[in-house]
């Protein structure tokens, strides 16, 4: 997150040019991967979400520094990773119980257990953000 | 901690937006540390304390102090 600080023309258009080409990309040739159609259009849908705000929150940051990333907002994300690492450690450390209990039955793939973490990480990250922010 | 940002930027007829842009900080930054609920970093609070005509000492007060 701290590429909003010091963002410049330069790495501004490059970063859209590799994150244009990765949404192209997924675009033209994620079909092939075969991870089911549901799994690709939400794949394709949060890259080109995240495009998006970056371009635009990439802009605000370039012709007003300061307005979207100064150490205000850098506290808020270190504390709210650092909250979301916490959380994803202790679900981590449960499920690694949970998976290997044949009481408890849990039986989940990879991609799920893979999927799990990402949502967890993501939500975890959003939700302590959101809270922190309204605090400081 | 307590400061007298407010009193002072109010002092000099200053907006939270203007001392903000000036900063190189956003509005939300200002409220925030008028309102006590952030501590600026040391650059953040020599900035505000010069932009504003003051001493970091007499801007920053240590509440235990």
């Amino acid at each position: 997150m701290g590429i909003f600080e010091k963002l410049t023309m330069r790495r501004y258009a490059a970063t859209n040019l590799i994150l244009g080409a990765m949404f192209i990309n997924l675009l033209l040739f994620g079909g092939r991967l075969d991870m089911g159609e549901a799994f690709t259009a939400g794949l394709a849908t949060g890259l080109g979400v995240g495009w998006l705000a970056f371009g635009i929150i990439g802009w605000i940051a370039l012709k007003r520094p300061g307005r979207t990333w100064d150490e205000r907002t850098a506290t808020i994300n270190a504390k709210a990773a650092a909250i979301s690492f916490c959380i994803l450690m202790l679900a981590a450390s449960l499920m690694s119980i949970a998976l290997r209990s044949k009481t408890l039955g849990v039986e989940w793939s990879a991609a799920d257990l893979a999927g799990m973490i990402v949502n967890l990480g993501l939500a975890s990250f959003g939700v302590s953000a959101l809270i922190i922010r309204k605090r400081i | 901690m307590k400061n007298r940002v407010r009193e002072c930027r109010q002092g000099l007829g200053l907006t939270q937006e203007q001392l903000a842009e000036q900063a190189g900080v956003s509005r939300q930054t200002i409220i925030s540390i008028e309102g006590g609920r952030y501590d600026p970093s040391l650059p953040l609070a020599l900035r505000l304390a010069r932009l504003l005509g003051q001493r970091i000492e007499d801007m920053f007060i240590d509440e235990e102090e």
